[in-house]
């Protein structure tokens, strides 16, 4: 009986222990019932709570070796972004493949884990975009709807700048194809990615730019954009934005050449006339129609660009409408799943199908309790393996009362019987249980995504099912041995029931 | 309850039934294929909502391909209405196209169905899983599975002997043979929570197998001058009520995961549903007279 006290005393302390990390608030937990401050202490997936997860590959020729170093600096600069842009709680990681399956598969990857998002469009943008700022010279502004032909007379412009590396191309305003003043704006610009002053070409990019900021135009020109980004250079960048600036004032307001483009990836942001030479290291970009474009610009701007440029590798995005839909319907399955189970171990087994039920909330709790210390996120697949925790914690409880019964009908008294069922049962929990932790163990390492989710929740609920079997249900069941009447059993023998051969 | 059924003797119509039904699921899989998703194939998983609540597969179809060819072979289910943030409920669809494309088909979805009132709020999910990644995913899960089955017949080898290792394998490929044969029957997708199952399934056949092995051994101890047959017949009736009631419990609780659980993982509950039942019978029928076999033979 003192053995049994010391079970009883393991059991009450490690039901606190597992009650713990759920009460206690934890992880910027907020939530305004009681059960929401539980449900709050356990991190879900996105999955669950809704969020996009956007994976993609560099599109680069690098040899291997530098892919990670490459990998590194885009994550550094994704995260600026991010955080820049005010989403805190984003996690950007670098994702090395384990096995390579095939040449072509990118073994270097950036995952960007975004929680609850709604405005997924921008978070893309955010994170596609290289962010590579140049100023440029403008050949030629056409309109229309697919890429205009270059005009003859620049034709030979246009070779010659490519003979000297500066090959000039077509690219559309950044608000192409939006409507603007009742007119879609279809405007293309003739781009030469380089400056010429007097003979030479200058480069100005987004790399001589120490700091960007949004705000608000004190003297927009009519039916342009109340917004603008203004840009500090460092000296060098200061030095050549005068120079460019000095030629681009030589010509006359009108003529294409006094334009000076400023371009963000593939988007001319705007390409106004320089009416003078602008010295001090300061630039603004105006015309920007919303704070939140301006806000947008200055954060790929002043973020640094991506040394790659990215392409989608994978992408998973749900609402959190859909995900408090399927939460719902799982929470329902599991604890339907509880209730059918319990009443079926009362019906078979009486009271000691009680012990088991008791043993099924315990385990519950010890597995909640669980995911909830070691920080595991909770997926749905995570919540099948909880619903399948319930099998294994009964299949423990069925094998061990078998074997009470067949000690039983040998005569033992209860007590003894329950001792030597529980001594011959434990090496059968123990192998069938491991090898389902084999498989769980397997799945942690190799599952993508929220396999992986799966594979915590059946590893932690198998653990914690041997547990509650061997050491709870023991408890219980000792501490009532005496309503056990073994004589149930022993006539059952003798008339020998089942169908007899 | 206790049994003392002759199960060792029919043994040979159980072999029968298996063989029969692993040949019947390999026609399957050549014949009738597997319905992959877009975890395996690559492609994209829309989950999107219409205002209009009659609106139908096929309006939906006509609509997007207008947009965009691709969707003509796309797979798109209604599923049950959804009350969207306002409180207003609205029709639901999944549109599952199974093939990479360059264009980014949710922004089609959207512009094709932007005169129906569809705005980008209604887009409940976008799964986008580009060929490599598809075949990625594919590497991972074969090499799972052979890793899984490797390490557990190293572990019954040395928890048991080697022939109680094989005769657990065989039982396992039997099992996972013909639970991807029911996949195939019902046209279940498999998608990547479906390889977790058939690895639980894995370790739950397993778990039964070892439980019959347990008493086995226990009984080759006890009673040492019966037959290896009359001993396993034993064991196997030793232990039926507690197989049959474990597997009944979770074939329970699996079962309302399958009914409640929505769209999302009920491929997942169909796979333990049916390896619960498979499992039960391979680990009583098939798992130990492949051991019986193996020791006589050993013995003479």
């Amino acid at each position: 009986m003192r053995a049994n006290q010391k079970r009883l005393i393991i059991s009450v302390i490690v039901l606190i222990l597992a009650l713990l990390p759920l009460l206690i608030p934890h992880g910027g937990a907020e939530g305004g019932t009681f059960l929401s401050k539980i449900a709050a202490n356990i991190r879900l997936g996105l999955d669950i709570k809704g969020g996009a997860l956007l994976e993609y590959q560099m599109v680069t020729q690098a040899p291997k070796e530098e892919l990670n170093s490459l990998a590194d600096r885009v994550v550094e600069v994704l995260r600026r972004r991010l955080d820049a842009a005010g989403f805190t709680e984003a996690t950007v990681e670098k994702v090395t493949a384990k096995i390579e399956y095939g040449q072509d598969i990118p073994p270097v990857r950036v995952r960007v884990e975004i929680p609850g998002i709604t405005d997924i469009e921008k978070a893309e943008r955010l994170i596609g975009s290289t962010g590579k700022l140049y100023f440029a010279d403008v050949l030629d502004i056409e309109t229309g709807e697919a890429t205009p032909q270059i005009p003859s007379d620049l034709l030979f412009e246009v070779s010659k700048r490519k003979l000297q590396g500066a090959e000039p191309y077509w690219l559309r305003d950044i608000h192409f194809g939006k409507l603007e003043n009742g007119v879609r704006n279809q405007t293309w610009f003739l781009i030469s990615p380089k400056v010429l002053v007097g003979t030479q070409f200058m480069e100005l990019n987004g790399s001589s730019v120490t700091d960007a900021q949004p705000g608000v135009n004190p003297k927009p020109r009519p039916g342009q954009g109340k917004f603008m980004v203004t840009l500090k250079f460092n000296s060098e960048g200061a030095n050549a934005f005068y120079k460019i600036t000095a030629e681009k004032a030589s010509y006359t307001s009108g003529d294409v050449k006094n334009r000076l483009a400023i371009v963000l990836d593939d988007r001319v942001i705007i390409a106004p006339g320089v009416d003078e030479p602008i010295s001090g290291g300061s630039a603004v970009i105006t015309g920007l129609q919303t704070i939140d474009e301006a806000k947008e610009v200055a954060i790929l701007v002043g973020s640094g660009n991506l040394p790659v440029e990215l392409a989608s590798f994978n992408k998973q995005i749900l609402s959190p409408t859909l995900g408090r839909d399927i939460i719902m319907a799982a929470l329902w399955a599991g604890i339907a799943g509880l209730i059918v189970v319990m009443i079926y171990m009362v019906i078979f087994y009486g009271i000691m199908g009680l012990v088991a039920d008791i043993a099924l909330v315990y385990n519950s709790l010890l597995l909640f309790g669980l995911l909830s210390a070691t920080g595991s996120i909770l997926t749905l697949p995570g919540i099948a393996g909880i619903i399948l925790t319930i099998g294994t914690t009964v299949d423990g409880n069925v094998l061990i009362y078998e074997r009470i019964k067949e000690e039983l009908r040998l005569g033992k008294t209860p007590e003894n019987a329950i001792d030597s069922a529980f001594r011959k049962v434990f090496w059968t929990i123990f192998d069938a249980n491991l090898t389902t932790i084999i498989a769980g163990l397997v799945l942690l390492y190799f599952g993508t995504g929220t396999v992986k989710g799966f594979a915590i929740t059946l590893i932690l609920g198998v653990i914690g099912a041997m547990f509650t079997n061997l050491v709870v249900s023991r408890t219980m069941l000792t501490g009532m041995s005496g309503s056990i009447k073994p004589a149930r059993y022993v006539k059952e023998t003798r008339t020998g029931g089942g169908e007899a051969r | 309850m206790r049994f003392n059924v002759d199960f060792v003797g029919k043994r040979r119509a159980f072999v029968f039934l298996s063989v029969l039904l692993i040949l019947i699921s390999i026609v399957l899989f050549f014949v009738k294929g597997f319905n992959l998703g877009i975890d395996f194939t690559g492609g994209t998983e829309v989950s999107v909502l219409v205002p209009d609540l009659n609106f139908s597969v096929a309006d939906m179809r006509t609509e997007l391909s207008a947009e965009d060819p691709i969707f003509g072979s796309a797979r798109i289910i209604k599923q049950k209405p959804l009350s969207a943030e306002s409180g207003q409920e609205k029709a639901r669809f999944s549109i599952v196209v199974n093939v990479e494309s360059d264009t980014e088909l949710a922004n089609t979805i959207l512009k094709a169905l932007a005169d129906k009132g569809v705005t980008s709020s209604d887009m409940l999910s976008v799964n986008r899983i580009s060929g490599f990644a598809a075949q990625e995913i594919k590497g991972y899960a074969w090499t799972a599975v052979i890793i899984a089955v490797a390490l557990i017949l190293l572990y019954i080898t040395i928890r048991f002997q080697f022939s109680f290792g094989v005769g657990a394998i065989v039982a396992l490929v039997h099992d996972l043979l013909i639970t991807l044969g029911f996949y195939s029957l019902f046209g279940m997708e498999i998608n990547a929570p479906v390889i977790a199952a058939l690895l639980t399934l894995l370790g739950y056949s397993l778990n039964d197998t070892i439980v019959v092995y347990d008493r086995v051994r226990e009984n080759m101890r006890k009673m040492g001058s019966k037959t290896i047959a009359e001993i396993v017949n034993k064991s196997i009736n030793d232990v039926i009520v507690r197989s049959l009631n474990t597997s009944l419990t979770t074939f329970l609780a699996v079962l309302t995961l399958f009914i409640f659980s929505g769209e999302v993982l009920r491929p997942f509950a169909f796979g333990i549903l049916v390896g619960v039942v498979v499992g039960t019978y391979s680990s009583l029928y098939i798992a130990a007279p492949v051991v019986i076999g193996w020791l006589e033979r050993k013995k003479r």
